[in-house]
This record gives structure tokens, C-alpha cells and sequence, in this order.
């Protein structure tokens, strides 16, 4: 029974929503609050609040597509519209009744489903940036309103859609339903969110490329989201104009897009709580200071985005969140378990060859940086991948892993043909790749980080957070050894170079690879740790049976540890073969010393 | 003689961590002063507290003799205290002759210094219209020395500069460094994990560990030893 | 039909001046300035205020310039010097900015809308069509914009030390440049390019507080698609603003107004450089 490890995370833990003895008060607080309020609020203040309710739903929305993933979008409002208008058009072509709304929440939800998937194949795909996602946001509630406009009677035009016959129920009524499907809506996207899939997201926020080499298609997560998000917002828009009987273009416009986004801003994005506070501040008070002050109602705004963006990027409830844990003492931190995990069945005996290569070549116009490159690895094969400087060593790694890189040739990783297939495949084929500059998610933990490296191999949650982090024992290895394992609890980013060095190691390790490319893995490490290193690979080629391939430039090392030594030159294999081959080559000799005699004239 | 740098009780660190503590030194002309240690023990971040990138909470620089603590980088950079960076060194997207342009404060002696930089690492002038995003690792490190030295440093700040090098590069750029020393009197601090080619360099080392200095010397026979016992613990 | 040809042209000049600025930018900073609209606005109140004291055109536009060129700097120095590392969130603090410009501007001048004499009136023949000789002048001003500024970037130190601040900063600082006194120039003289362009729309149409705001899409996704390059935006603003032209003559004035935004996406989603190297 492998031995169960326990390290304290050192940073208090963010409330988790595992089980607290607070909740069921607060839940029954809440609903109260929502069943007794309409008796004792008057009736101008429970409509607004109504309306906010589902303004809210909205804002919350935006959160999740920008304060999680990481995506500055102007287009929710467009799927709010969408479903107002939904309603709006079907009740006033075919009349009021259970057949009307069933068919009108439908429409609703599939058109908003529709555009959300256009919007999202055109905003994520390989290659995209959040710039871009931006962009595409902007220009769909633009183009919404356009067609809204132009719709003559069927969509009433500038004027929208006034007077059809929608749901009767008492205000009191109206103000339970928003109330608790605001609730609803919020309880479902905090455990959503503060689960192993709501870290997830974060990591794609943070480094969707790292994400990417760690087998995630982080397009497609961004584009589910958005086409949840969507079908949310139109309910919500849809419940907006059952309610108040109008449906206008403004519903659907880039100025409430923008509103939506000042909201959240305000409020605190990333918490949803904050989407919630700002919804409703925000709506209770232009309701009521839009009427007295209409300009200065508009200029405050303004300037309190300004003021938020520039000193309170957390909005209010970061402010309120950094004073609390001013004044309240820290919790006591949850203990994350590191836990190893059995390993994976090292495949069929037969399946020697780990990664094949043939003809390699890649091109810059007629410069040719890659240029017939052929050779096999083998599993428990520890290839050094050597060579002068601009001979091509880093291009090469990117080509073994990326599939759209190579102009020619053919390469293939445990067996499967890569041809142009993006690295997040290629990684599930069994590689792992580990970059120069440590690439790790630098806003989350240090354990949440190892733990979104697991997720090819282990789904994420979308409701709970796992206490127990299962890694392969080589990842705890690195782990310990470096010390990491008293820091789980940290942030990435104050992480030094070193430590990073390690956690980015110990994430590709958790991918449990079959071939390893490492560029450049001892950068910056002390001999000690150099050493331990030289241990971890040689354990892993050895025990673990992995193909490891590393671009180094430290002679003495990869003399130590490595069982085959390519030399890179100008861009073609200029000799393969074992340690002592290599090292008594002359031709080696004058490729790294030769090039040093013609620059300085002395010999060394 | 007034030394050329002094640093004194110098603390600073990112947020609220404190990541160096009470740190002094001086430099005299023509110095080289090696700071060693172990990885994450600081050595990058002392040198940017030394520039001004990180603020100095306690402590003070001089340089000449001149209080410069609160002086912004460029203005330090005017005053001859020229800095390698290990990371984002170059301008990936500039040309190689862009670069070398901005290691001189105005292109008026770009085209003699542009002379000398073919001498150091002809590589680099065979190819100027080239982007630096292009060049390899190695060649990029020789463009960003080659930047430092045109700008005839009074001091020399230099981060892990052999790091990712082939050997027979690492000596080149011993020889070069000790060649211009020699010819311009030029002060230098190297941060260096390369034993070999910092010690073949250096007069004195200091041995940096958790944002302090734990242990100076002159650099001798018995250096490396003495260093690497630290370097275990 | 060469009336068509010639409201492409100008239409062209007209986008090319008014997202030079926003260009300029972002080409250099990386930041989208969502008040660009605002600036443009400003610049065309500055011209009624102009017009108003009874100011000669040779003054008014350096007075838009200048105008624009202060609230550029004061709103770099301000607001956007902080958000460098930021940038969605520079768009929203920008966004933000206009919002508030657009209300002070209501505050001070209200919310009708007013008109601005044209200096030069009438029309000219060319090749036998009678054109509006303002229009022709525009496209004179949009060539001798591009050339300013080109020269500027590419030609000078100052437009090295520029590029150098905005890829690098903390690296362009270690090696001398004073990166503050460089944004704030850059960010100036962009946002007086704005102001200019305010200044000269408002003869050929209105001035009201929100009129920057169309401006801002077509211009923002213009320069999305040059990809930092004068001379592409210069070829962007040709083609896609002339698609707009035909689309809005032939087919649809409302589906006119959106040609450039969709075309934009479009173009980026196939290729994201846009335009650029092409």
C-alpha cells in the first residue's frame, strides 16, 4: 500500500464549498429573504429589483466567461436579447399559452445556443488571442441589433416590441421566481466554479498554452462555456421580458454588453457574489438617480470604472475580501494529501520504437532551419539532443510536438502519425513537453497547478475539490526534492525561477508521458540539483521505461546520464550514436571547438 | 579610491516579501566581484534592486561616490551602469542592428562601436537586417553582450550570461570580457552558477544565500571547494 | 459610377485619418483606446468652438491637435500608464474614460446637435462630375498624415525608442530610454491625430456627443486587421471601406454599416496577422 504523504498548504485556503456549518442558516436566510421581502419593499422598488434579478443572471454570465476564463466579452448581451426577443416575437405572432412559451423558451435556448457556438468556432480556435474573443464579442450584438433593426413589424424594428400578452402572475410572485432563480443560478455556478473544473478554467485563463501541451483543448472548453453561458443569458432575458412585457433592440445592444461588464467590474470579477452585488447596485441605482441626475448618474459610472480598473482591480468585493482577512484571523489551512498513483500499464513490449522521424525539414522561405532529419527512439532510450548554437535543437522540439509545425517530413510519437495535429493531441499520444522558461499557471497554487496537469488523466470535478493530489511517484519525487512540497499552498507566481523550473517538471510528470522532450532542463540549477535531476531522468528512462529526449548544453552532463547522443548542425543530424562514439568524434571536436578557433584565433 | 559601486544594507522584495536582506559590497575599478549561490536564493533580484527595477526599502547605492538609491534605471544607465538581464534581454522583434542601436544612447558612434562588435562576435555583424527572435540561443547571448560592451560601461551588471552556452562559446566570452577589461577599466558584478568560467574571471566572490551574504573571499585555488560547500547544504 | 469610385476614395481618406491615431496606439502600445471616439469628439467640439470665436480653419485644426493632444497625454499620465501590463483592462478603463467625456461634453454644450461651416464650399468638376471639393481635400490630409507618421516611427530614434518601450519596457529602461516621457508622447500625438480627424469630419456631418461612437467599431477592427503597418491600414481602409461604400449604394445602407465590422472578423479569424506581411 503505497505510503500516503501529508503536506499543509501554508496560504489560508478560499472557502471551499464543502460542507460548513453555516450553510443551511444562510440558505434558509436567503430564501426567506427572497419569499418575505415583496411584503415589506414598495411596489416601485420590487420591480426594479425584478429586472435586476435577471440583469444579474446575466452579469453572472460575464463573469464566469471573463473573470474565470479570462475572456473580455461584450457579446452577452446579445444571447440576453436573444432570448427576449424569443419571447417577444412568438407571443405577439401566435398569442399567449403554454404551447407560445414552451416554444418561445425553446427558440430561445437554441438560437442562443447557435450563435454561441458561431461566436465561439469564430472566436477560439488554435492561434486565437483574448484580443481577438474581444473583438468577435463586440461585433455580434452589433450585428444582432442591425438585424433587429432592419426586421420591419416582425421584430418592431427601432421601436421593438411592445403590448403581446405574456405570463400573468402577482408581483410578489414575480419577485420569488427571479429571486430564486437568481439563487439557483449563483449556488450552481460557485460550486461550478470553485471545483477542480472552475481551476481549470483559471488555468486557461492564465497560460492557455501550457494548458495546450497538457492535452487540454483548451478551444473547445472555452467554447462549451460560452454556449452554456449563452443558454443561461437567454433564459434570463427570456424571464426579463415575460416580466415586463417589452422586448427593445437595447435589450440586445453593445451598450448593455458594456453595462453588463461594468457590473461585474464593479462588483469584483471572479467571485460571482461580486457579478450578483454590482447587477443589483448597479440597476437599484440607475433606477432611481437616472431620473433626477441623468448625466451625472452616467459620469459616475464612468468614473467609477475608471477608479475600479485602475485601483481596485477586485472591485468591491476584493477590497471588502483583503480587509477581512485583515481583521480575521487566518483559517487553519485544508491539508492537501500528495498521493502515488498506481502506474499506468507501460504498454505492449512490442511497442519499442517511442517516436519515429523521418525527412524532417522546416522552412523559413529559403532559409532552412530543420533539413532532412531522420531518426528512431526507443522506449528507455535517454537521448541527448546536442549541438553549436542556431543548429536547430529548440525548432526540432517544437516540430516532435507540435503537428502544424514541420514544412516536410513525418514524425510519429508512440506509435501515432502526428501530421498536423496541434499539440494538445500530440500530448495525448503520450508526450510531455517541458519548455526553456518555466511555464506553469502563475495565479494558482502550486497543488492546483500539479492537479490541472492531471485532468487528461484524471477528469476534473465540476463539483467538488479533491483534497488528495494522485501524482505518478516521479512527480513526487521532484516534488520533495525540490521543496515544493512545503509550498503547495502558494501562489505560482512567488514562486522563484528554480521552483518553477521544478513545478513545471513535476505537471509534465503528471501527464504520465511516454516520450519526454525537455529543452534545456538544468538551466540554472545548482550541481546539487543538477545531480538529483541526472537521478530523476535516469530512474525514469530505467524504471518507468520512458523515451526522454533533452536538449542540453552541458557536456559533463549529458555524458553522465545519456545512452545516445544526436549532434545537431546547421540544421541536419551530423552524428547519431552512443556516448563513446560521440565523444571521441572528431568531427564533434571541430563543430564546437572549430568554430572557437576561427573567432578568437588562440587555441584553448 | 573611491570605490566605483557601493552597496549598503540593502533590502528590497516583491509584494511583501522581503527577498533581500541587508546586503553590502563595494566595487573598485577594474573589479570583477562574482556572486554565487544556489538557485531562488535572490542573486537576480539583488541586481535589479541595484538598477532601481526593485524600490530599496532600506539601505543605500553609490556610485562615484553619488547617492543614486532612488534613481530610475535609465538614468542609471546613463551614468555608465549598464545591465545583462538573464531573461528578455533582446528585442525579439527588432533587427539585430536595432538592438545593437539601442545599446548606445544615440546613434552617433554606432558605426565605429558596430566595428568592435564584428571583432568580438563576428557572427552578428555578418547578419544584421536578421530579427533577434530568430537567432538561436547562444547567438542571442553573444547579441546581448555585445549591446552592454558597445555602451563602454563604467560597471557591468551581468546575470547568468553563460547560461544555455556551448563551451567553447563560454571561453570566448571569458576572453572577450577579460579583454575589455583590461582595455576600459571596466568594473564588473557577474551572477553566475558556472563556476569555472566565473572563477576564471573574478577577484573576489561572495556567496549569496537566502538574500543574504553568507561568505566573501578573494578567489583562489581553494575558492571552488570553499563555495561548493555552500552550495550543498 | 466615378461618383461611386470618388466616395470610395474619400470615404477611404476619411477612415484612414481616423484610425491612424487609434493605429498609432496600439500598433506601438498595445493598447486599445476606447475613448479614440471620445478624442474624436472632443476635436470636433474644439472646432466649433473655434468656428465659433471665429477662428481662421488654418488655426482650428492645430487647435484640435493640440486639444486632443492634452487630453492624451493627461489621460496616459492619468489612466492608461497604469494598465500597460493590462490590456482588456485598458479597453474598459478607456471605455469608461469616453463615457465620462461623452457626459461632460453633454454637460457643457447639451445634447443637440450642432453644424460646423465647411472652409471650402462648393464643388469641382472632375472629369465631368460635379464633386464636393472638401471631400478632395481630405484625401490630400490623409496622405500627408500617413507620411508624417511613417517617417516618425521608422525613421527617427524617438519612433526606435518607441518600439523599444512598448516591447520591452523594463528592458528599453536598462538600456536609457525614459520610457514614461516616451508613452506620453506617443499616446499624445495619437490621441491629437483623433482630435484632428473630429476636426475634420464636422463639416460633412454633425457634431454631437456621441458622435465619435460609429467611428470607433469600423476604426477598431481597421486597425485589428494592419496589424501595426501605416501603409496597411492605408490598404485596409481602401478595400474594406470601399466594400462598404458599394455594399451601402447597391444593397443596403444598414448592412453598409456593418461591412467593415464582418468583414474584419473574418479576415482575422482566417488569418490573425490580417492584412500585415501580406
Amino acid at each position: 500500500m503505497p505510503e500516503v504523504r501529508q503536506f499543509s498548504q501554508l496560504a489560508p485556503a478560499p472557502l471551499g464549498l464543502s460542507a460548513k456549518w453555516w450553510m443551511v442558516p444562510l440558505a434558509v436566510v436567503i430564501v426567506g429573504s427572497i419569499a418575505l421581502a415583496p411584503l415589506v419593499l414598495d411596489t416601485y422598488m420590487v420591480n426594479i429589483l425584478i429586472r435586476a434579478f435577471f440583469v444579474a443572471i446575466a452579469a453572472i454570465t460575464v463573469d464566469i466567461v471573463w473573470g474565470y476564463c479570462g475572456t473580455l466579452t461584450f457579446g452577452q448581451s446579445a444571447f440576453f436579447g436573444i432570448g427576449v426577443y424569443a419571447l417577444a416575437i412568438i407571443f405577439t405572432e401566435y398569442g399567449f399559452g403554454s404551447w407560445q412559451a414552451l416554444f418561445a423558451m425553446g427558440t430561445s435556448v437554441v438560437v442562443a445556443a447557435g450563435v454561441g457556438a458561431l461566436t465561439g468556432w469564430l472566436s477560439f480556435y488554435p492561434g486565437s488571442t483574448p484580443l481577438y474573443a474581444s473583438i468577435v464579442s463586440l461585433v455580434v450584438p452589433i450585428v444582432l441589433v442591425q438585424i433587429l433593426y432592419s426586421g420591419g413589424t416582425f421584430t418592431g424594428s427601432s421601436s421593438g416590441l411592445v403590448g403581446f400578452e405574456t405570463f400573468d402572475l402577482e408581483l410578489e410572485s414575480w419577485f420569488r421566481l427571479a429571486g430564486l432563480s437568481l439563487a439557483a443560478v449563483a449556488v450552481v455556478a460557485l460550486i461550478i466554479m470553485r471545483s477542480d473544473t472552475g481551476r481549470l478554467l483559471k488555468a486557461l485563463r492564465d497560460n492557455d498554452e501550457r494548458c495546450s501541451y497538457l492535452g487540454i483543448n483548451t478551444s473547445r472548453y472555452r467554447i462549451i462555456v460560452l454556449v452554456l453561458t449563452a443558454i443561461i443569458a437567454s433564459l434570463a432575458g427570456f424571464g426579463y421580458a415575460a416580466f415586463g412585457a417589452v422586448a427593445a433592440p437595447e435589450n440586445a445592444g453593445f451598450t448593455f454588453g458594456t453595462r453588463l461588464i461594468i457590473m461585474v467590474a464593479l462588483g469584483g470579477r471572479g467571485t460571482i457574489i461580486g457579478a450578483i452585488v454590482g447587477a443589483l447596485s448597479i440597476e437599484v441605482a440607475s433606477a432611481y438617480l437616472s431620473g433626477s441626475l441623468p448625466y451625472v448618474w452616467e459620469l459616475i459610472i464612468g468614473i467609477a470604472l475608471i477608479a475600479v480598473i485602475l485601483a481596485f482591480p477586485d472591485g468591491l468585493l476584493g477590497a471588502v475580501g483583503r480587509l477581512g482577512r485583515g481583521i480575521l484571523p487566518s483559517k487553519a489551512s485544508a491539508t492537501t494529501q500528495l498521493r502515488p498513483v498506481a502506474t499506468a500499464d507501460t504498454g505492449p513490449a512490442g511497442s519499442e520504437v517511442a517516436m519515429k522521424v523521418t525527412g524532417l525539414g522546416k522552412h523559413f522561405g529559403s532559409l532552412s532551419v530543420l533539413d532532412g532529419v531522420t531518426f528512431e527512439a526507443k522506449r528507455s532510450e535517454l537521448l541527448s539532443l546536442v549541438g553549436p548554437n542556431g543548429a536547430g535543437k529548440t525548432t526540432l522540439i517544437r516540430c516532435l510536438s507540435d503537428g502544424r509545425e514541420r514544412s516536410t517530413g513525418f514524425v510519429a510519437i508512440a506509435g501515432h502519425a502526428i501530421d498536423r495535429l496541434p499539440p494538445d493531441r500530440v500530448v495525448q499520444f503520450g508526450l510531455g513537453r517541458k519548455f526553456q522558461a518555466a511555464s506553469v499557471f502563475e495565479t494558482l497554487t502550486v497543488a492546483e497547478c500539479l492537479r490541472v496537469a492531471r485532468t487528461h488523466r484524471a477528469r476534473p470535478s465540476p463539483v467538488s475539490t479533491s483534497t488528495v493530489l494522485e501524482l505518478p511517484a516521479a512527480a513526487i519525487a521532484v516534488v520533495e526534492r525540490s521543496g515544493l512540497s512545503d509550498r503547495l499552498g502558494e501562489e505560482a507566481r512567488n514562486l522563484s525561477h528554480g521552483l518553477k523550473q521544478a513545478l513545471e517538471l513535476a505537471m509534465v510528470l503528471a501527464l504520465e508521458p511516454e516520450v519526454l522532450l525537455l529543452d534545456e532542463p538544468t538551466a540554472g540549477l545548482t550541481r546539487a540539483e543538477r545531480q538529483a535531476f541526472a537521478d530523476i531522468l535516469t530512474s525514469l528512462a530505467s524504471r518507468d521505461r520512458l523515451c526522454i529526449l533533452l536538449v542540453e548544453h552541458d557536456l559533463d552532463f549529458v555524458r553522465e546520464i545519456s545512452s545516445r547522443i544526436i549532434v545537431l548542425h546547421q540544421g541536419k543530424i551530423a552524428l547519431d550514436g552512443s556516448v563513446q562514439e560521440v565523444v571521441d568524434s572528431s568531427l564533434v571536436r571541430e563543430i564546437y571547438t572549430g568554430q572557437q578557433a576561427a573567432a578568437c584565433g588562440a587555441e584553448p | 579610491m573611491t570605490p566605483v559601486l557601493e552597496v549598503e544594507g540593502l533590502a528590497s522584495g516583491y509584494g511583501t516579501s522581503e527577498v533581500i536582506s541587508d546586503v553590502s559590497f563595494t566595487l573598485a575599478q577594474s573589479e570583477v566581484l562574482a556572486i554565487v549561490g544556489k538557485n531562488g536564493m535572490g542573486k537576480t533580484s539583488l541586481l535589479k534592486a541595484v538598477l532601481g527595477f526593485l524600490p530599496a526599502w532600506r539601505g543605500n547605492i553609490r556610485f562615484a561616490g553619488r547617492d543614486v538609491t532612488r534613481l530610475p534605471p535609465h538614468l542609471k544607465r546613463r551614468l555608465g551602469l549598464v545591465y545583462v538581464p538573464q531573461e528578455h534581454a533582446l528585442f525579439q522583434e527588432l533587427t539585430i542592428r536595432d538592438n545593437l542601436r539601442l545599446g548606445l544612447l544615440s546613434d552617433g558612434d554606432f558605426g565605429a562601436m558596430l566595428e568592435k562588435v564584428g571583432h568580438w562576435f563576428p557572427v552578428l555583424t555578418q547578419r544584421l537586417q536578421q530579427r533577434a527572435g530568430t537567432l538561436s540561443g547562444g547567438e542571442q547571448k553573444m547579441l546581448i553582450v555585445a549591446r552592454a560592451l558597445m555602451a563602454k560601461p563604467t560597471v557591468l551588471l551581468l546575470d547568468e550570461v553563460t547560461e544555455g552556452l556551448q563551451p567553447s562559446l563560454v571561453d570566448r566570452l571569458s576572453e572577450v570580457l577579460k579583454r575589455f577589461r583590461q582595455d576600459n577599466g571596466t568594473s564588473m558584478v557577474v551572477v553566475e552558477q558556472h563556476l569555472p568560467f566565473v572563477l576564471g574571471i573574478a577577484g573576489n566572490y561572495l556567496v549569496f544565500k537566502r538574500g543574504e551574504i553568507v561568505d566573501g573571499a578573494r578567489v583562489d585555488a581553494e575558492a571552488a571547494e570553499r563555495i561548493e560547500a555552500h552550495m550543498r547544504i | 459610377m466615378l461618383t461611386v469610385a470618388l466616395d470610395i476614395v474619400t470615404t477611404a481618406a476619411l477612415l484612414f485619418i481616423i484610425s491612424s491615431g487609434l493605429l498609432i496606439v496600439f500598433g506601438v502600445m498595445k493598447i486599445i483606446n476606447f475613448a479614440h471616439a471620445a478624442f474624436v469628439t472632443v476635436g470636433a467640439y474644439a472646432t466649433l468652438v473655434g468656428a465659433r470665436l471665429g477662428l481662421p480653419w488654418i488655426l482650428v485644426l492645430p487647435l484640435a491637435f493640440v486639444t486632443g493632444a492634452i487630453c492624451g497625454a493627461l489621460t496616459e499620465a492619468i489612466i492608461v500608464r497604469w494598465l500597460y501590463r493590462r490590456p482588456l483592462d485598458a479597453i474598459l478603463a478607456t471605455w469608461g474614460l469616453g463615457i465620462v467625456i461623452g457626459q461632460i461634453v453633454t454637460l457643457i454644450f447639451g445634447r443637440e446637435v450642432q453644424f460646423v461651416q465647411a472652409p471650402i464650399t462648393g464643388t469641382v468638376d472632375l472629369l465631368g462630375v460635379d464633386y464636393s471639393a472638401y471631400r478632395i481635400v481630405m484625401i490630400g490630409a490623409a496622405v500627408i498624415v500617413a507620411l508624417v507618421f511613417t517617417t516618425l516611427l521608422n525613421g527617427t530614434r524617438l519612433g526606435l525608442s518607441t518600439r523599444a518601450v512598448i516591447m520591452n519596457e523594463m528592458l528599453a529602461q536598462g538600456l536609457g530610454v525614459d520610457s514614461s516621457r516616451v508613452r506620453l508622447i506617443t499616446f499624445a500625438i495619437g490621441s491629437g491625430l483623433a482630435a484632428l480627424s473630429g476636426a475634420l469630419i464636422t463639416p460633412l456631418s454633425s457634431v454631437d456627443p456621441n458622435m465619435g461612437l460609429p467611428w470607433l467599431i469600423s476604426a477598431f477592427m481597421l486597425v485589428m486587421v494592419s496589424g501595426g503597418s501605416l501603409m496597411t491600414l492605408a490598404v485596409s481602409s481602401l478595400m474594406l471601406g470601399g466594400l462598404q461604400v458599394i455594399v451601402s449604394t447597391f444593397v443596403n445602407p444598414i448592412l453598409g454599416g456593418l461591412t467593415i465590422a464582418i468583414c474584419a472578423a473574418i479576415v482575422l479569424r482566417i488569418r490573425p496577422e490580417g492584412f500585415a506581411r501580406a
